[in-house]
């Protein structure tokens, strides 16, 4: 009877604090909003799943135990390698042409990295964040969850749990954030705007593409080629056509592995003690400004182009809001958006793909100019 | 807190847009040395009609294709 009690004092049970079962709630709330709502599931349902391990009391399941999931962050996370191998990915599932179609696109792909500045300055000014806190919490305006993993853990990783849970929550509510922003900042007559058809892009462009954006990226910004070389290499892979079996395993069966690694390591990096405090809430306010902040940035700076450039040659400023990644997401609302608007009379959703794929440069950049600056 | 963060978020912003606006600029010149020549001679669209030609006037061959404004 004596060895029971002395078992049961040492099961976890035992150890189970209020804080472990908040956690195990958001959790749930996490599993409930994949599966009911399809909110970013396949790296919600994993991130739920790595809370629930942190939070089992001497299981030694979260990152920074002892167990194996402390050995994946340590030798993924820590060493910079899973985010760029998610980016590999990435490149290859992403057409950058409609990008390359308009490549006046590129610059509604930097100013919609406005909300990042916005929001790490809020952190640090307002909220009292040090200054690689405010850049890692800043960086959830790119929109972009391995770039945002990939500067967090160096910069700031302590914080990485809630910021990683915020850009990925933010990310899937992009179709509630963006709309009001949307119909804030442009006028009935704007959303109009019928734009002219992109030019059309030879197979030559498309293939020197990623070796002149990763070769000057990275001469440029060399803190940002882990993430831009290994977006370019995939898009590389993708578009060259003689290299179909690299190609599938890298869209395919390789970015899957990382996922399930990168997002059960992330979640299990918020246990209780680290995550149940004020510093979350804020982190949270600060995501949805960097988001806010980072929709308008585009939509703006869309306006300030049509006042330079001619009829013909005027922009829809809504696929400015598409500038903040969250690919294809941010692009399908700003179709929607518009479409609904003009009763299916404008369909911008191909205009929109291509400051939404540049956002995903941007954002790296972005990340690479703060290792830059901060690291 | 620091005060520094200002200044280097603005280097940041410019920063981004420069790359970007570079990469826009080379691409534009990469667009311009090599265009699309698809429409042009885009060989499936040759092959579907040299068949229908071939199918209705027989023994004719297809020497320019022009599409109507």
């Amino acid at each position: 009877m004596e060895e029971l009690l002395r078992l049961l004092s040492q099961s976890g049970l035992a150890h189970v604090t209020l804080g472990n079962w908040v956690m195990y709630a958001l959790s749930g709330l996490l599993v409930y909003l994949a599966i009911r709502y399809q909110y970013e599931p396949l790296l919600l349902i994993p991130i739920a799943f790595g809370i629930v391990l942190a939070n089992f009391p001497l299981a030694q399941m979260g990152s920074y135990g002892d167990g194996i999931i402390a050995l994946i962050y340590d030798s993924g996370i820590k060493t910079e390698l899973l985010p760029p191998v998610i980016f590999l990915g990435v490149g290859v599932l992403t057409d950058f042409r409609p990008l390359l179609a308009r490549p006046i696109t590129f610059l509604l792909g930097a100013a919609a990295q406005l909300g990042i500045f916005i929001a790490a300055v809020t952190a640090a000014y307002v909220f009292g964040f040090t200054l690689k806190e405010a850049a890692s919490i800043g960086i959830i305006g790119g929109a972009d969850g391995p770039t945002t993993i990939f500067l967090t853990s160096q910069l700031a990783p302590h914080i990485l749990g809630p910021v990683a849970l915020c850009a990925y929550s933010y990310m899937s509510l992009v179709p509630i954030i963006q709309p009001p922003v949307l119909r804030l900042l442009t006028t009935k007559k704007e959303r109009a705007i019928q734009m002219s058809e992109g030019s059309a892009v030879s197979k030559i462009a498309v293939i020197l593409f990623p070796m002149c954006t990763g070769a000057l990226a990275s001469l440029l910004v060399p803190s940002s080629a882990p993430l831009i070389g290994m977006l370019m290499f995939g898009n590389l892979i993708r578009e060259s056509g003689v290299t179909e079996r690299l190609s599938k395993t890298a869209g395919g069966a390789l970015i899957d592995t990382v996922t399930i690694f990168l997002g059960i390591v992330v979640g299990a990096t918020m246990e209780a003690e680290r995550f149940l405090n004020p510093q979350t809430l804020m982190i949270l306010a600060l995501g949805a400004v960097a988001f806010i902040f980072s929709t308008a940035g585009g939509i703006l700076f869309g306006k300030v182009l049509n006042l330079v450039l001619p009829e013909s040659k005027k922009i829809n400023p809504c696929i400015g809001a598409a500038g903040v990644s969250a690919v294809p997401m941010a692009a399908r609302v700003v179709q929607k958006f518009v479409s609904d608007d003009t009763d299916g009379q404008v369909n911008p959703l191909m205009a929109a793909m291509g400051p939404n794929v540049a956002g995903v440069i941007g954002s790296a950049v972005a990340a690479g100019v703060f290792l830059s600056l901060i690291g | 807190m620091s005060p520094d963060l200002l200044w280097i978020c603005s280097i940041a912003f410019i920063a981004v847009f420069i790359v970007l606006s570079l990469i826009a600029v080379v691409m534009r010149g990469i667009m311009m040395l090599f265009p699309d020549r698809k429409g042009k001679d885009d060989a499936a669209v040759i092959a579907a009609l040299s068949t229908v030609l071939q199918t209705t006037y027989p023994g004719t061959r297809i020497t320019k294709i022009e599409e109507a404004p």
